[in-house]
């Protein structure tokens, strides 16, 4: 009964335009991002006749493929030395004018590489003044960035010091290099994807309960032989089915573009070329891709679950839906108003937390911040999984709560 | 087969919508009578289980229906004043979703839907949405979704509001068929609807029951305060904001008759006249003091 009760209840949010509408607009914003990340990929050059020439998207991917092919695989320190040898040449002095004018194929490279080498008052070193033996100790030179950046931030805290320094020993040393998705902004666009989805499916899922109560349709229904708990339980359950497959539909979509276009075999490359060397994330970047996505994904259902709770508790749809918006913005517009560590746990508690422009698991993951607890710390992307997986269930079970205990 | 309604209460932050209402319902259709704002909706949804009551408890066959719970709503139907419908759900959907929620097994369902489009000539709109129905039609698809599971109990609060003369009287015929061995009750304004076939009425009146009984008892109440009178149009004027005028219909004389409301005769050439439920309706309902 309950599934023939959950398809009848698909079909009935099917018949709805706005559902047909959002869910195309989800799947066109699929497939159009995945798109602009491929036409905002270029190459400059400047031709035989000195004249600047800038190629954009697959053409410009299969141009940087190609050039770097020769520096892809395990990053060794003898390659590392070897790079900055490369773009030194004959003459020490030139690297910086090498670096300032581009397209040499390994400036990709030294710009990542370059971040460690700092000066003692922490600002990057000239590249000029980076020998031979900097470069073979790039590891080294990485690790003690790392920590001498943990230690500025969380000064009187060692125990925090010491847990990323042990999430930093994890990371897979040497790096590898395939250029592809790391080097892209197509981590940024899963990220702002999942947003976009997030507010799609909240836009959906907003009216499940308030819609009914604003038309006068549910007294008809909680007074069926299946109205209450059992019709709380198929509405959710008909909104998380819903809002899953246009999740997972959407991804995809999203993800085998720009995989295949970039190469799945990019994906093996370690993460620290997207963002930092200095990230503490012991992934590649398809190990970014796999996490962001699954905890995109629980802090997704952890929105809409929280939505369905509201819709349970609002008497009108609109007011549902401008609810649901206002909390997918509210970890972005609370972090951007302020800082601090109450600041960052409300981020990251919020269900929306994983999700935000501004805070979002993919940004804490590549961060450094630990959310303290008196003497202790917790590493953010943790707090806001285990958040989300928190929430998820505890949204939906008062949910049905709210559902059965209302009374226009 | 009883519906016992004891001692029940509902009161919000500034007003007591339903006053300690006793009431034994047995099958067959009860009208239940009152003006805008007497309680009935109120008391229909606490019947309903929607509302809870501030006081007093609801009992069907000695079981209070709180503890019935899915069982309670398995042998009830109801159709709200406002009947919320899914605009762009075709009627069928709508009905076979609404089948599902009662806990009709399919092969049931495409018989009831069947038999009941039937009857309420729903046929030709099955597949249309419900939003492009008239609104006689919508109200229809109200009283289909309602009667789907056979109810023991069932409850229509203004079911015949946006109904024509024969959409109503086809209504009414079903409904008469309908009640045997089953409890209806018919919350309404519109007094014929229920004058012909209720077997008992309720008069509620600021939240309180004032009178229960029979068409024929009821009536008695307002027995030597029905008139009637032929006067021209002109006459007619002044007695407009000062009796409690029930209809005024023109005759081929050129004169108008008035059918008037009082404990005695106001105009001369009064004629006292058999009393209908209308009558005692207006005589309770209406604010109107008579001159």
């Amino acid at each position: 009964m309950m599934i023939r009760l959950i398809g009848l209840e698909i079909k009935k949010v099917f018949a709805s335009r706005m559902t047909k509408i959002l869910l195309a607009l989800a799947l066109v914003l699929s497939i159009v991002m995945a798109l602009t990340v491929i036409h905002y990929t270029t190459w400059s050059y400047t031709d035989k006749q000195g004249k600047e020439v800038k190629i954009t998207g697959f053409k410009a991917i299969e141009a940087n493929k190609e050039r770097m092919k020769p520096y892809e695989g395990p990053l060794t320190e003898e390659r590392i030395e070897e790079v900055f040898r490369i773009n030194r040449g004959d003459n020490k002095e030139d690297v910086e004018d090498i670096y300032e004018k581009g397209g040499h194929p390994t400036k990709m490279l030294l710009a990542s590489l370059w971040q460690v080498y700092q000066d003692d008052e922490g600002l990057p070193r000239p590249l000029s003044k980076i020998d031979d033996r900097d470069a073979r100790n790039f590891y080294g030179q990485r690790d003690a960035a790392v920590a001498a950046s943990i230690a500025a931030k969380y000064p009187h805290s060692p125990e925090i010091q010491e847990k990323a320094i042990a999430i930093n020993e994890q990371v897979e040393k040497p790096f590898t290099f395939v250029y592809g998705y790391a080097n892209s902004d197509a981590a940024d666009y899963v990220l702002l994807l999942n947003i976009l989805l997030v507010m799609l499916c909240s836009i959906l899922a907003a009216p499940f309960f308030s819609s009914d109560y604003q038309t006068g349709a549910d007294d008809i229904l909680r007074c069926t032989r299946n109205g209450r708990t059992k019709l709380a339980c198929v509405k959710i359950f008909s909104a998380l089915i819903l809002s899953t497959a246009c999740f997972t539909v959407c991804m995809a979509i999203f993800l085998v573009i720009v995989n295949t276009v970039y190469g799945w075999d990019s994906l093996d490359a370690s993460i620290q070329f997207t963002y930092s060397v200095t990230v503490l994330a012991p992934l590649t970047a398809g190990g970014v891709q796999k996490l962001t996505v699954a905890v995109g994904f629980v802090a997704f259902l952890s929105m809409i679950s929280f939505i369905l709770m509201i819709s349970s508790k609002t008497r009108t749809a609109v007011v549902s839906m401008i609810l649901a918006l206002v909390f997918c913005l509210l970890p972005s517009l609370i972090s951007s108003i302020g800082s601090g560590n109450i600041i960052e746990w409300i981020s990251c508690l919020l269900p929306a937390g994983g999700v935000g422009l501004t805070h979002s698991f993919l940004f804490e993951l590549t961060g450094t911040t630990f959310l303290q607890a008196g003497d202790t710390g917790f590493w953010s992307p943790y707090v806001i999984f285990i958040a989300a997986a928190i929430e998820l269930p505890l949204f939906l079970i008062l949910t049905v709560r709210f559902y059965c205990k209302h009374e226009a | 087969m009883k519906l016992e309604i004891k001692n029940l209460k509902k009161t919000y932050k500034d007003k007591t919508a339903v006053d300690g209402v006793n009431l034994e319902i047995t099958p067959g259709v009860w009208g239940l009578l009152g003006a805008n704002g007497a309680g009935k909706t109120t008391l229909m949804r606490m019947v309903a289980g929607i509302l809870t009551p501030t006081e007093g408890e609801i009992l069907y066959d000695g079981i209070p229906i709180k503890e019935m719970g899915e069982a309670y709503r398995d042998i009830f139907g109801y159709l709200p004043q406002t009947f919320g419908f899914y605009p762009e759900f075709r009627v069928r959907d709508y009905l076979e979703y609404m089948a599902a929620l009662k806990g009709l097994t399919r092969k049931d369902t495409a018989r009831k839907i069947e038999e009941l489009m039937e009857k309420l000539t729903l046929k030709e709109v099955r597949n249309k949405q419900i939003r492009k129905l008239s609104g006689g039609m919508q109200r229809r698809v109200g009283i289909a979704q309602a009667l789907l599971n056979n109810p023991e109990i069932l409850i229509l609060d203004e079911p015949t509001s946006g109904l024509d003369p024969g959409e109503r009287i086809r209504f009414r015929n079903l409904l008469s068929e309908f009640a045997k061995d089953r409890i209806v009750v018919i919350s309404t304004h519109i007094v014929p609807d229920v004058e012909y076939i209720a077997t008992c009425n309720i008069l509620m009146k600021d939240g309180a029951i004032i009178d229960i009984g029979t068409t024929e008892e009821l009536v008695k109440m307002v027995k030597g305060k029905v008139w009637e009178v032929s006067l021209t149009q002109e006459k007619l004027g002044p007695y407009e904001a000062r009796l409690k005028i029930i209809n005024v219909r023109n005759e081929d004389t050129g004169n108008v008759r008035m059918r008037y409301l009082s404990d005695i005769p106001v105009l001369p050439g009064s004629q006292s006249v058999p009393p209908r439920l209308e009558d005692l309706y207006l005589w309770l309902f209406s604010g109107k003091e008579e001159a």
